[in-house]
């Protein structure tokens, strides 16, 4: 997919969806916290409250096996009779009642070294009741007393020794006893659990462990582990806390098998022992991870349902906006019929209902002036018509006065060729041609200027030259130029009246002239400002005509004559600037003098209509790339 | 005196005064359609410039001129040769390019006829 990130509905949808990322993470964040630190105490609370549960339910096993003692003691105290009929009869009696339980009952005697026993248990003879540790604590305290538990080697069960002193008025009579299994106890401890990753723990009042889940942790035949026995880290910290009654009796360590536990404890008031559950961090934090897990849903939710909305809002805004750019854009590439259709009365409407105004202002203008430049066309075609219709006219009565040359040289000349290529329809280049009696006089003529003017100096000059040679020899060409160069003056006005330095019109031509003399079989050349090229088998030659102009010139010489004998296959070429001049796209320059005397050499053993041949190709390939810059004209004659 | 400055076109020269140089360079190719009125305000031009004590400096650097646009050029030398006869202080410099022979040609119809200096430089 391509997102264009400059476009308005990508960059509000990125702004919107930052916003709403950091409120919900915001807001999650500070729930979870709440959330966390409620469930977290109520967690607590819960289990806290099973362990003192299960700590009343154990100490409430003690305190019956107290209150039993206790009871019997008081029977027995209260009957005066210690005798050892009595008391045997009274111990039998118990045992009868509390078989299930009691493994014995048995009093020890202070007058003497003796035993009864309600199961008749016969001590041996060096036995003396009087030295065992329970017959001892019991003497030395007012109330009942629990031994420490031992492991009885035949069962490999727990037993637990319940004893309370006998007193007949002040003095001690014996101890009762009780043996009872502490089987019951275990069970409570092993059986109820807080959860299923949950176990509990029993620990006496010196902190040794009485139930473990772990067996290597129970007390055996050597007698109960504590500290000193167990090396377990996490215990021993228990033991502490329990000895410094700290942290609100709920503690971390880590477990036997490496892993972090939450411990609650609470005391049995009865003995001093101390009842744990252990609770494995990870199912103490399930309820978190819950929470967490809710929170990351909802947060996606929300995330998603936001996104939507503020996709469908910016959708509402940037569809009008695109739908308006299309129609600008539209308008843009000339489409000027199309008009917004977003006219709603928010701010994109009003842009609209503008965009519609100026559009039609614009299509008003556009028309408007369509029509202007159609009108304006229309009459400049005309007037170019006009002027072309006119041209066109111009250009025949030209064509009228440029001879047949054909009439004048048919009889002069082995052959000949002419071209006359006037840059526009008309031009300033013309030739001319005359015969009189002997006398044949050839002129080409390049007027200054090109166009309609040129044309106009060419139809002076070919009038001049026509009224000059009613009265001067065809024979002196160079006499002609001279009187030619004196009429065009006077036709002119050579001065201008406001400045004597300037010449009034700064018009003029070079013109060569070339005479057939047939009666002393000559040729006669004068040029103003135009040569000759003279072609024999051997050589071509340039015979350099004045380089005096016609019309205003710096050089002020007479015009010459020069004379040849008029050989015969002598071939002459005659012609003004144009040809030698015009340049091409890959040649700036144009062939010169040098160059077309280079060509004439080359192109001299050929008939001369197909040396116009080529030379026409020259011209039509130079002019296929580059413009005609003046007027071309050029005579070739084989005498 | 201000600057001047023609674009050239194609078929007029690129024309140039300086006036902190008091130089005026014509380049390019010359067939206006009617150069009388192209050139005329370079007439002008030259009047002034040539009265002015610095020296005047006419460069010319065209490759082609036609009937017409020479005798204007004439018409300039001419203004240049009597300024030149009247004592001022000035010089032409033609630039040529060797394959050119009608420029050099021009040129050198030009210096014949003309009593002012008139440098002639193949480029």
């Amino acid at each position: 997919m391509n997102i264009d990130f400059k476009s308005i509905k990508v960059k509000y949808v990125f702004i919107g969806l930052i916003i709403v990322l950091i409120s919900l993470i915001i807001i999650a964040s500070f729930s979870y916290v709440v959330s966390h630190d409620i469930v977290s105490r109520l967690s607590d609370r819960w289990i806290n409250e099973a362990v003192t549960r299960n700590s009343n339910t154990i100490d409430n096993w003690f305190v019956n096996n107290r209150d039993m003692i206790d009871t019997i003691v008081y029977d027995i105290e209260l009957s005066g009779d210690f005798s050892y009929n009595n008391l045997q009869n009274i111990i039998n009696n118990k045992m009868k009642i509390y078989k299930k339980d009691a493994l014995d009952f048995y009093i020890g005697f202070e007058s003497e070294r003796k035993l009864i026993s309600g199961v008749g248990w016969e001590a041996p003879d060096d036995y003396d009741a009087r030295k065992r540790s329970w017959y001892i604590r019991a003497k030395n305290n007012k109330g009942v007393i629990f031994t420490e538990p031992y492991v009885d080697a035949m069962t490999g069960e727990m037993i637990i020794t319940v004893a309370k002193s006998i007193y007949d008025n002040n003095r001690l009579v014996g101890v009762l006893a009780k043996d009872i299994y502490l089987t019951d106890v275990v069970n409570i401890v092993n059986e109820i659990k807080v959860n299923e990753q949950s176990y509990g723990m029993l620990l006496d009042n010196k902190g040794r462990i009485i139930v473990h889940p772990n067996d290597e942790f129970l007390p055996d035949q050597e007698g109960i582990k504590g500290v000193s026995e167990i090396n377990w880290s996490g215990y021993q910290k228990v033991v502490k806390a329990i000895k410094n009654a700290e942290n609100n009796n709920k503690i971390e360590i880590t477990s036997y098998e490496g892993n972090k536990e939450l411990i609650y404890y609470n005391e049995i008031a009865t003995t001093g022992w101390h009842y744990a559950t252990a609770v494995s961090q990870a199912s103490y934090e399930k309820p978190m991870s819950n929470l967490v897990n809710g929170f990351g849903w909802a947060l996606l939710f929300s995330i998603i349902i936001a996104l939507l909305i503020m996709y469908k809002l910016i959708q509402s805004i940037v569809k009008p906006i695109e739908s308006l750019n299309n129609t600008v854009e539209s308008f843009s590439t000339n489409n000027m019929d199309v008009r917004s259709s977003i006219l709603t009365e928010d701010e994109i409407g009003k842009l609209g209902k503008s965009f519609n105004e100026m559009a039609d202002t614009i299509q008003d203008y556009s028309n408007d002036l369509e029509n202007k430049v159609e009108e304006k066309t229309k009459k400049l075609r005309l007037k170019n018509k006009t002027i072309m219709e006119s041209i066109e006219y111009a250009s025949k009565i030209q064509n009228s006065i440029i001879p047949d040359l054909n009439e004048c040289l048919d009889l002069q000349v082995k052959d000949y060729f002419s071209i006359w290529k006037p840059r526009d329809k008309v031009g300033g280049d013309i030739y001319w041609c005359k015969t009189i009696g002997n006398y044949t006089l050839i002129a080409i003529i390049d007027c200054t200027g090109h166009g309609v003017p040129g044309a106009f100096m060419s139809m002076m000059v070919n009038s001049i030259l026509n009224s000059v040679t009613k009265v001067i020899k065809l024979n002196n060409p160079a006499k002609i130029l001279q009187e030619v160069d004196i009429r065009l003056k006077e036709s002119l006005g050579e001065y201008s009246i406001n400045n004597k330095n300037m010449p009034k019109i700064n018009d003029g031509a070079d013109i060569g002239l070339i005479s057939i003399d047939n009666e002393r079989n000559k040729l006669i050349f004068s040029g103003a400002k135009i040569d000759i090229f003279i072609s024999d088998k051997n050589d071509v030659n340039i015979i350099r005509g004045s380089k005096r102009s016609i019309g205003y010139s710096l050089c002020k010489e007479d015009f010459k004559n020069i004379e040849f004998d008029r050989k015969a296959d002598t071939q002459v070429y005659i012609s003004t600037d144009g040809f030698l001049d015009q340049n091409s796209k890959s040649t700036k320059y144009g062939i010169g003098k040098k160059g077309f005397i280079k060509l004439l050499n080359d192109i001299k053993d050929q008939g001369m209509k197909e040396q116009m041949i080529i030379i026409e190709k020259i011209i039509n390939e130079k002019l296929k790339s580059t413009e005609q810059r003046d007027d071309i004209t050029l005579i070739g004659m084989k005498l | 005196m201000e600057e001047f400055y023609i674009e050239p076109t194609k078929s007029s020269p690129e024309v140039e005064f300086k006036p902190e140089e008091n130089e005026l360079i014509i380049k390019g190719e010359s067939y206006p359609e009617n150069s009388f009125a192209f050139y005329q305000p370079i007439f002008d031009l030259i009047e002034t410039a040539v009265s002015k004590p610095d020296e005047f400096k006419f460069i010319v650097e065209v490759n082609y001129l036609n009937t017409s646009s020479t005798k204007s050029f004439m018409n300039i030398l001419d203004i240049l040769e009597k300024a030149y006869k009247n004592g001022n202080n000035l010089v032409v410099i033609w630039y040529y390019d060797e394959d050119n022979e009608h420029s050099y040609e021009l040129a050198s119809d030009f210096k014949e006829y003309l009593e002012l200096p008139f440098d002639i430089v193949a480029k």
